[in-house]
């Protein structure tokens, strides 16, 4: 409770500072418009075109399988604290620590083994390169029988 | 000594006055933005507003002492999904700011039917004791989770294995599939960073 | 806290006593690894992933009849997770021998077109939705539910898109994923109810737990939208009439041996989830009506989407002429009859359940899902491999098709009767059976049966009509020079639906001896704690 206390001050100090700061610079600041005010900011050169262009879609992989490997670590994260905690876990439900940790590895070796091979899977064959995807789109019409993209794409930097 | 008791209980009237102010920032912070996200027509800020929903949803968890499903919602949903969603909106639509129209036809019978709910749902919920366990005070101790995972459910958690490898498959094999079907968006995005190395 | 805590069971690994009924989903587990692995050593990978995904099932389909009806398999394994009955046991075994066949289509369909290096994605994903399928007729607690569902949709959704190339799939692909999305979203949200107005997830338990005590009106409108979200979530797999409108359009988009395989597995594995669910809790209220929970309203509101899901998709097949949509429209009229059999929640006249868990409907889904089984590979075959030679799936290019293709004309001719139910064939035992079921309960599941029989009126128009295109329209195309394989394979499964209507007694002990529930746990596994929540007066 004490931390939600902490947490409480914290957040309302937080909202207060940045608040205050805006309210004072708004009435102590001199008003002089100006149009080069009113463009966007871009390392002091002028601005070339919209930012709002289509991003890459290799970028949509990357946040994929980032989601992907995102929950795998939200369920191995109260599994390794069990795994750490054993001893007084093992206490608490009559089990010794090494049946604990011995039921907690055979466990996770299965759900970590069927994982490793789709890692594995994506990681052979090219997925997780981040040049291969324009190397596989120029050559797809010449490759016929490997799959190994990452080979493709090899080849196609040292040409 | 009475004087530390008489501290500890002044402590926990603030933080229980801190509690019921939080929860009302977290509430009106998801239930606000989860009506913008129905009710905006520009994408860009309906996925900014699901960002603020998830979040309050956090929150309340944080409230609720379930730090792990709290650390969770702002992991997987606030920071992956909707990253994803954006670069999904970012991705597809020629302009971000495209808009959504609906017939007054579909408004009318959604809006009817989402009153009909509404109305069950609240009746329901405010007239019925809810069977689930009181919540723990404290903090949930993860380790006890983990048991859970390893114990009662054990099945669900192998299982789940197996669905991670088949989405992963799944959406890597999308992931390329659109490339190569899209020979066309691919050049076009090959040039704009041809386009952005230039500049750079 | 100390008794949320004190409930929790110690950690463990199964042993093989717990692992053993459920033999099949390991298989398909080892197999889906196993089809990832292969391209590590074979290059050309697609053929090679095919015969280890055929091996698996088809180890996986021997480990499942190996298992016997012990009394060591029956009941409720892994903690009451999941549930091992006969029920569950034969829609394994359906399963597994439809997916062979799927696989085996592929062989003579897309074989040949597919990319190199896409054989192990698209195995992979096939037998991840088998094996959520498969579980899904085990399933005996929410958690388990809701995860074997999205294991079944997940990997078909990426399967509806599989073709690249095909703008119609992709928007299939698009459609099928934003309906499953938000259908899934509202049956979790109903079930999320179910646990907080019983305090558990055990479906058994709540059952029970809905028997013990009323919840009050506010509970009560809280239960109703709970069974609301159950059904808007598996009326979407069973593409009952609300939520159909992806059912076309996906069957259309995606390649066909993932049509077939949506078709079929798909709608069968959510029709045998809904007869677990339901019967389950029906059998914790004794099958009659009762004050807490209108059984005999979520029967009547089943009945009629039944009803009214039979005479969408029959009329919605009149006006098709794309084969594969006109079996889309057909594959919902055909779930709307097996959804009028799982209407049978409320004893009438007849005994809905026996002693021994015996349930009438189950029975006459399970022959009626063994019969539809063959007949849908069949006819998706049959046009599989006209699409091949033609590159059409348009029902008038079928025309001469008795002259240019002697065997495949008499195949589909031999399907489309069936499909009917009209009588040398099997497909009229499924249907007469169902009927009769629905018969015996008396009362206004008469309805039904003259909703089925006046469906079946509509429907022959348009079966004979692909039936007429093929014998009597002339044609001067030239012969087709058909895959042997397919062809076999559509042979086969022609001989299959002859041979089970002239030697039909096995097929009827079968699933007379299989449709066989496990019901009896309820009182044993009752939570102490639930009860004494729920019997407790609301503010």
């Amino acid at each position: 409770m004490e931390l939600l206390l902490s947490v409480t001050i914290f957040l309302t100090f937080g909202a207060v500072f940045v608040l205050a700061n805006l309210v004072l610079g708004y009435f102590a600041r001199p008003r002089i418009p100006n149009p080069e005010k009113a463009t966007v900011y871009e390392c002091g050169e002028p601005v070339i075109g919209s930012s709002w262009v289509q991003f890459d879609l290799r970028f949509y992989i990357v946040a994929l399988v980032y989601l992907i490997f995102d929950v795998e670590v939200a369920l191995f994260y109260p599994w390794a604290v069990a795994y750490g905690n054993a001893p007084a876990l093992g206490d608490a439900i009559g089990m010794t620590t090494s049946t604990v940790r011995g039921v907690a590895i055979v466990d996770m070796l299965f759900f970590f083994g069927v994982l490793l091979v789709g890692f594995a899977y994506l990681w052979r064959f090219g997925y997780l390169d981040w040049v291969r995807s324009a190397a596989t789109t120029s050559l797809k019409v010449e490759y016929q029988t490997g799959v190994d993209l990452r080979r493709e794409a090899r080849v196609l930097r040292e040409v | 000594m009475s004087f530390s008791v008489l501290a500890q209980s002044d402590i926990s009237d603030a933080a229980n006055t801190a509690t019921a102010v939080l929860f009302y920032l977290f509430a009106i912070m998801a239930g606000g933005s989860a009506i913008c996200v129905a009710v905006s027509r520009n994408i860009v800020r309906t996925a900014v507003a699901l960002l603020f929903t998830l979040t309050g949803v956090a929150g309340l968890y944080f409230l609720l002492n379930a730090e792990f499903l709290a650390a969770v919602q702002l992991v997987v949903y606030a920071g992956g999904t909707l990253i994803l969603i954006i670069f999904g909106v970012m991705l597809t639509s020629k302009s971000p700011f495209s808009r959504f129209e609906a017939k007054l036809g579909e408004v009318v019978i959604a809006m009817s039917l989402a009153c009909v709910l509404l109305f069950a749902l609240v009746m329901g919920i405010v007239r019925t004791t809810f069977a689930t366990d009181e919540f723990p005070t404290g903090n949930y101790p993860i380790d006890r989770l983990g048991q859970v995972l390893l114990g009662d459910y054990l099945v669900p958690f192998e299982v789940v294995s197996v669905l991670l490898l088949a989405v992963m498959i799944g959406a890597a094999y999308l992931a390329k599939g659109r490339r190569r079907e899209g020979e066309e968006g691919a050049a076009r995005s090959g040039s704009l960073s041809r386009q952005a190395r230039e500049w750079s | 806290m100390t008794h949320l805590l004190a409930a929790i069971g110690l950690p463990y690994i199964p042993g093989w006593d717990e692992l053993r009924p459920f033999a099949a989903d390991l298989w398909l587990i080892v197999t889906i690894v196993a089809v990832l692995i292969t391209p590590f050593f074979i290059t050309r990978s697609n053929i090679a992933c095919a015969l280890v995904a055929l091996a698996g099932v088809t180890l996986a389909f021997l480990s499942q009849l190996l298992v016997r009806n012990s009394p060591h398999v029956i009941g409720e394994h892994f903690r009451g997770l999941l549930v091992m009955d006969q029920f569950a046991m034969l829609w394994k075994l359906l399963l597994l021998l439809f997916v062979a066949g799927v696989i085996l289509m592929w062989f003579t369909t897309t074989a040949s077109n597919m990319h190199e290096g896409d054989g192990p994605e698209f195995f992979a994903l096939l037998l991840s939705a088998t094996l959520g399928m498969s579980l899904m007729a085990s399933t005996s607690n929410l958690l388990m539910l809701v995860l074997s569902v999205e294991m079944a949709s997940l990997p078909s959704y990426v399967l509806a898109g599989f073709r690249k190339t095909h703008r119609i799939g992709a928007e299939a692909s698009l459609k099928y994923v934003l309906f499953g999305a938000v259908t899934s979203a509202v049956m979790i949200y109903g079930l999320s109810f179910l646990y907080g107005l019983y305090g558990t997830l055990q479906v058994g338990a709540i059952g029970h737990a809905m028997a013990a005590g009323a919840i009050g009106v506010g509970g009560n409108a809280l239960l109703a939208v709970a069974l609301l979200g159950l059904i808007v979530g598996i009326g979407f797999k069973v593409s009952a009439v609300p939520f159909h409108f992806w059912c076309p359009d996906v069957f259309e988009g995606a390649s066909i041996e993932v049509t077939t395989f949506l078709s079929v597995a798909s709608k069968g594995a959510a029709l045998v989830l809904l007869i677990r669910v339901l019967t389950t809790i029906a059998a914790g209220l004794g099958f009659a009506p009762h004050a807490g929970m209108s059984l005999a309203a979520l029967a009547g509101v089943i009945g009629v989407m039944g009803a009214v899901t039979c005479t969408v998709g029959n009329l919605g097949a009149l006006v098709q002429t794309n084969i594969k949509r006109l079996l889309a429209y057909s594959s919902i009229a055909h779930a709307g009859y097996m959804l009028c059999a799982v209407s049978l929640l409320v004893r009438h006249k007849a005994t809905i359940v026996g002693e021994d868990g015996n349930s009438i409907a189950a029975q006459a889904i399970l022959l009626y899902l063994a019969v539809y089984l063959f007949m849908n590979l069949g006819a998706f075959t049959v046009a599989a491999l006209i699409y091949r030679q033609t590159g059409s799936e348009d029902i008038t290019h079928y025309a001469g098709l008795s002259r240019r293709s002697p065997l495949a004309a008499a195949c589909m001719t031999v399907f489309m009767f069936s499909l009917i139910g009209l009588p040398p064939f099997a497909g009229f035992v499924a249907k007469f059976n169902l009927m009769w079921v629905l018969g015996t309960n008396g009362g206004w599941w008469w309805a039904l049966v003259a909703v089925i029989g006046l469906n079946t009126i509509f429907s022959l128009y348009y079966y004979v009509r692909v039936v007429k295109i093929m014998y009597l329209t002339p044609s001067d195309a030239p012969a087709l020079n058909v895959n042997p394989l397919g062809l076999g394979l559509a042979v086969a499964c022609a001989a299959a639906l002859v041979l089970l209507f002239i030697g039909l007694a096995p097929l009827s002990r079968v699933t007379t001896n299989y449709g066989k529930l496990y019901l009896t746990s309820q009182t044993q596994q009752q939570p102490a704690q639930s009860t004494a929540m729920i019997t407790g007066e609301r503010r």
